[in-house]
């Protein structure tokens, strides 16, 4: 039943306008970082000057990240709450569908056009890089997008979790956005100011940037972090189980 | 039975919605669920459909339970339903309203579907959020009647239409119940209630406080008046066949659902002077159940 085509059709109408909003952000932001690469390298005043591929990586562990996840809390926003509140879910949940067949299309969606997201800058970075002289293997950017990927779905289930819980739009949205800055953050305090505080450290942006695999002086990926990997998707796993759990356990 | 539940409740906190509710809802039967507002009627629909969980008691819908996930989905597949809200998604024309649930419907009824457009007058190309409530409502229960349900549940489905539009509506349903689906419906409405239904049941602060079917309403109930020379004997009065009795001085007046003439000759036989049968409307049952439960 999750392959009937009812709900995937309203999972992909009530999320359209957030992907294409998402695509059309990364893509802006990717093609004007690529295609401004000149000013943007310049901006290093390094002799001798930083490669291409230092440029791209650099975008990768900066700014870009931001994007990345504001993108991907997008697609996990909406669903069976935000319906509540707007008055359709008495609608939804009375059609013959389990909840759960509801999170789960939502969810696979979410992850398809995460997934797509993600492909942008692998199509993007080497065909902009070619309009400005330079070029890029989209073999290395794909290795950077499956890593944006990985962490990006914690993001986007966290944002599912949030919007399973709370019914305000902006309030899923605004708590999606403090959430993702405390996993940027928040070990970094704790081991500040709680010198007992043993948790094994995960840098959520040095993960994204892929930096422990990262040959500083060619700008390219020479491994893969497997243990953020897993970490990444284990985290996922229980966000999305809350979710569920929380869904059909609710009163509508 | 169609539907059938026991002591079915949910509470909220300390607040009970709905309390130790046993109904039992005949099948091919017109249903109408009374209340005042808060009474209980929406969590029992809820309830039935699997939107509200149970806090305990069970409940079944054409025999299958409706805690039980699995089976909920298939109770819905055999239910059509018009919700308090009518709410639909408002990003999608009527048309495409209309193509949406028909795609999850097997037995959807496309030559009703095309007889009840016609008669609504829906505008295909129109969204839904364009949509007033009458037109709403209109559109859900098209929605709800054309998926070739057994069961139909409707909750308060004439709340905002004009005259017109309620008829329309009452013309709808009566034609389902006539086609063969069960009808089971909330409203306000209580002169709808008597020209439709078959079955009453009043809901009253989460308790069902009454239920009869239409036709012993009509043959059996009466108000009876009596006037007694001096205090009227309460107690001695409270026999079978009396539902509702309440002395006002000298006089006693009951509502009876029956033994009308065994209730006459014990008044007489404790005093009475007068004796004042009159027929009972729905309307007034309703109040009298619902008075009893606030006093």
């Amino acid at each position: 039943m999750i392959l009937h085509k009812t709900l995937w059709r309203k999972s992909w109408l009530e999320s359209r306008t957030r992907f294409i909003g998402a695509a059309a952000l990364l893509l802006l932001v990717i093609g004007w970082d690529i295609l401004d690469s000149e000013h943007g390298m310049r901006q290093f005043d390094r002799i001798p000057p930083i490669a291409f591929t230092q440029y791209v990586a650099y975008l990768y562990g900066s700014h870009f990240q931001l994007v990345w996840i504001a993108s991907v809390v997008m697609l996990g926003l909406g669903g069976l709450v935000r319906e509540d509140r707007l008055g359709t879910a008495q609608f939804t949940l009375t059609l013959p569908f389990r909840r759960r067949q509801w999170i789960l299309v939502r969810t696979a969606l979410g992850l398809i056009q995460a997934s797509v997201l993600a492909l942008i800058p692998v199509l993007v970075i080497p065909l902009a890089a070619r309009f400005v002289g330079h070029s890029y293997p989209a073999w290395e950017a794909l290795k950077f997008s499956a890593l944006l990927w990985a962490a990006g779905i914690v993001f986007l289930f966290g944002a599912a979790f949030w919007s399973s819980l709370l019914s305000g739009e902006f309030s899923a949205t605004a708590v999606s956005g403090v959430s993702a800055l405390l996993a940027f953050t928040a070990q970094d305090y704790l081991y500040r100011w709680i010198p007992s505080f043993r948790f094994p450290y995960f840098n959520m942006s040095a993960f994204l940037a892929g930096y422990d695999f990262l040959n500083r002086t060619t700008g390219l990926l020479e491994g893969w972090p497997w243990p953020g990997i897993v970490k990444s998707l284990c985290a996922a796993g229980m966000l999305f189980w809350a979710s569920i759990t929380i869904i059909e356990r609710r009163d509508f | 039975m169609v539907i059938e539940t026991d002591r079915l409740s949910k509470q909220y906190r300390v607040t009970f919605a709905v309390r130790d509710l046993d109904l039992a809802v005949a099948e091919g039967s017109i249903s109408a669920f009374l209340g005042p507002n808060g009474s209980g009627k929406t969590t029992t629909i809820k309830m039935l459909l699997g939107l509200t969980h149970p806090t305990s008691g069970a409940g079944l819908v054409f025999g299958q339970p409706i805690c039980d996930d699995a089976a909920s989905v298939k109770i819905r597949q055999r239910t059509g339903y018009v919700g308090e809200d009518k709410r639909l998604y408002g990003y999608l024309t009527v048309g495409e309203t209309l193509s949406f649930v028909r795609s999850v419907y097997p037995a959807w009824d496309r030559d009703r579907e095309q007889a009840l457009l016609r008669r609504f007058d829906l505008p295909l190309d129109q969204k839904c959020q364009k949509l007033s409530k009458g037109m709403r409502t209109k559109l859900a229960l098209v929605l709800a009647l054309s998926r070739g349900a057994e069961l139909l549940i409707l909750d308060e489905p004439s709340e905002g239409l004009d005259p017109g539009a309620a008829e329309q509506l009452l013309e709808a349903v009566v034609q389902a119940a006539a086609d063969g689906t069960s009808v089971f419906f909330s409203t306000h409405q209580i002169a709808e209630v008597e020209r439709v239904a078959d079955h009453v049941f009043i809901m009253n602060r989460g308790r069902l406080v009454f239920r009869s079917p239409m036709e012993e309403i009509r043959e059996n109930y009466r108000r009876i008046h009596f006037a007694f020379p001096g205090r009227s004997p309460t107690e001695e009065m409270n026999v079978d066949g009396v539902f509702r009795l309440r002395p006002e001085g000298h006089t006693l007046s009951l509502v009876v659902t029956g033994n009308l003439e065994s209730i006459t000759q014990r008044a007489q036989s404790l005093g009475a002077i007068s004796v004042d049968v009159q027929p009972i409307g729905l309307r007034e049952l309703f109040l009298e159940s619902v008075e009893e439960g606030r006093s």
